[in-house]
């Protein structure tokens, strides 16, 4: 089967310096594949690499076997990419139904569309609300994304993006600054999520080796490991490069 | 001169006076009778809500001063013909003509986020197009109406697939910088435009072809009236429909946009070509009213002005700056030959004032939606 998504020697970054140097790896259609790496090994790099945000360099980025290298960003949306960002661009004067009403009205090809009041679109309606409940914001569907918290915000970016109808979702750290509930009401989320296919960046280890089917540890911009999460976990590189030089083993158990 | 609207009949309906001077700086009433004329429209006008989504926002005025509100404020603009003299109903003909231009720079400017200094641009070849038509072609009003239409439409698709790609200060300069451009060739292209003299002696305009000419200011009044509201109407619809939430949501965060799928240039494109068909339409309204046109219709000041009353009105609520473009073309064209040339210096203090005590413009004297469900 052809891998959803393919990244082959991708080279690129901000200005001159190439964070990221010669990165391949493949994610099989429906996987759950965590990249992980200390700080500044270039996972959000990739990210925005893939989703077309930063130019890239070198190397191809092929989803579905498509190569999607120079596409700009919202092609790339259309071709099944999402991504979710640490910081979660929301539109500040909208509610959150109409937040995510505004993804789902693309997704829907009504975007353009001139004639009819927004609120007579039942299917755009529905598949946002859908969504927003989805992620568990459905008390708040007509709030003003400005009174949400920082974890909210987040919950709400998720929905934006799954109301474009990815094939393949970019999660960069989609627990951090959130809080423990909503973190287990997202693991159950992404267990739900079949037929979908998912990256993850994620600092919370425990996470990332409960949920991946598949780990990419990067370091330094290039690929250190890549596999199931148990070899991957037993590397002896993966852990100095990680953790430094053994010691704090019992962070991978 | 009467000081209210009394239906005393007659007077509008008297001739215009074709070799009248260009609708600058004229006007022979007073100014009481104005303002008074004003005092009586605009609480009507306040209480109504017609760029608001019923199902999103809800005004605290009752479901139908909402729906017929807007419909007596039409009525009774169009009533006023029987009770004034022409050169207020020629006033309010005028204030028709650049509330449909100023509502269409709100779409662009405050809807979609994208500030134009350059607006005058399809207004003014709008202008020209229905002179040329008017002198050359036919005195027929929807004639030179979809004809002005289509050159405002024309121009603005020639302009903005340039401007479009930039955004903020970089849009803002370059729409007055190529808006400059059409004004310098007004000017010089003689054969065509007359030069700085501009094309006069445009024939009374006709609405059906076996009708007669509109020689009265009153029936000119009710024709661009009728334009204007179809307009508008337009415009709002468009303001509220899936395509309006896509330009609130460019305006709002168009990186975001683009990483929802939008490629942003489509919309932007489409919204700048409408509201250069819109500003095209406008022109011709103003042109039918004032029987000339002239370079100065593709003035900066025209843009600055149309800008202004964006501000004065509210922005991104379509309906404020209607009513700002009232005030706006009340002080700088109405009043202005009454303050020995001061009407500039009235205009800039108005806007001031506007600007500190009313921060979301005409349109936030009335109190803030309440969100309901969407």
């Amino acid at each position: 089967m052809r891998p959803a998504l393919e990244v082959d020697a991708l080279t690129g970054g901000y200005g001159n310096s190439f964070t990221l140097n010669q990165v391949s790896f493949q994610v099989a259609p429906g996987a759950r594949h965590a990249v992980i790496g200390p700080n500044g090994a270039g996972k959000s790099t990739l990210f925005h690499l893939i989703a077309g945000t930063l130019p890239q360099r070198g190397g191809r980025v092929l989803l579905s076997g498509d190569d999607v290298s120079g596409r700009p960003e919202p092609v790339r949306v259309r071709s099944g990419l999402a991504m979710t960002t640490q910081q979660p661009r929301l539109f500040r004067t909208l509610t959150v139904a109409e937040n995510v009403a505004m993804s789902a009205q693309r997704a829907h090809g009504t975007g353009m569309r001139m004639i009819r009041a927004v609120g007579h679109d039942r299917a755009v309606q529905r598949a946002a609300l859908d969504q927003v409940a989805a992620v568990g914001l459905y008390d708040r569907r007509d709030d003003l994304t400005s009174t949400l918290s920082h974890g909210e915000r987040r919950q709400l970016d998720l929905a934006m993006a799954l109301a474009t109808n990815p094939r393949v979702l970019l999660l960069d750290e989609p627990t951090a600054g959130v809080s423990a509930a909503s973190t287990a009401q997202f693991i159950e989320l992404v267990g739900t999520l079949t037929g979908l296919t998912l990256v993850i960046v994620e600092h919370d280890l425990d996470l990332v080796f409960g949920l991946a089917t598949q780990v990419t540890v990067l370091h330094q911009g290039t690929v250190l490991a890549d596999g199931p999460p148990r070899l991957v976990r037993a590397r002896a590189e993966v852990q100095q490069a990680y953790l430094g030089d053994g010691v704090n083993e019992s962070l991978f158990y | 001169m009467t000081a209210g609207p009394r239906p005393q009949g007659g007077g509008a309906f008297g001739a215009r006076h074709a070799a009248e001077p260009p609708p600058l700086d004229r006007g022979a009433f007073g100014a009481t009778g104005v303002s008074g004329t004003l005092g009586g429209d605009t609480p009507a006008l306040e209480q109504t809500n017609p760029a608001q989504s019923p199902g999103k926002a809800v005004a605290p005025s009752p479901r139908w001063v909402r729906r017929v509100g807007p419909l007596m404020v039409a009525v009774a603009v169009a009533a006023v013909p029987f009770g004034f003299v022409p050169t207020i109903t020629s006033a309010l003909t005028r204030m028709a003509a650049f509330a449909v231009l100023v509502v269409s720079l709100d779409l662009l400017t405050g809807v979609a986020g994208m500030p134009s200094l350059g607006q005058a641009a399809p207004w003014g070849v709008g202008g020209y197009a229905a002179a040329l038509v008017a002198l050359h072609v036919s005195p027929l009003a929807p004639v030179q109406l979809v004809v002005a239409a289509a050159a405002g439409g024309a121009l603005a698709a020639a302009i903005g697939w340039l401007a479009v790609r930039l955004r903020g200060l970089n849009f803002l300069m370059i729409t007055l910088a190529l808006a400059e451009l059409v004004h310098a060739l007004a000017n010089q292209w003689s054969s065509l435009t007359g030069g700085s003299n501009g094309l006069v002696g445009l024939p009374f305009i006709r609405v059906l072809p076996a009708g007669p000419p509109l020689v009265a200011t009153g029936y000119v009044l009710w024709y661009a009236l009728a334009v204007a509201i179809v307009c508008i109407a337009i415009m709002v619809a468009i303001s509220r429909s899936a395509f309006g939430r896509t330009l609130r949501g460019i305006r709002d965060n168009e990186d975001r946009m683009r990483a929802l799928g939008y490629s942003t240039f489509w919309p932007k494109y489409v919204v700048f070509c409408i509201a250069g068909v819109m500003a095209g339409a406008a022109g011709s309204l103003w042109v039918a009213q004032a029987q000339f046109v002239s370079p100065g219709s593709l003035e900066f000041e025209i843009s600055a002005l149309a800008l202004m009353a964006v501000v004065i009105g509210g922005r991104g609520t379509l309906y404020g700056p209607a009513l700002g473009a009232a005030l706006v073309v009340l002080v700088r064209y109405e009043l202005s030959p009454y303050l020995s040339g001061r009407g500039r210096l009235l205009l800039g203090a108005v806007f001031v004032l506007v600007v500190y005590l009313l921060p979301r413009g005409l349109a936030g004297l009335r109190p803030a939606p309440r969100r309901v469900r969407s």
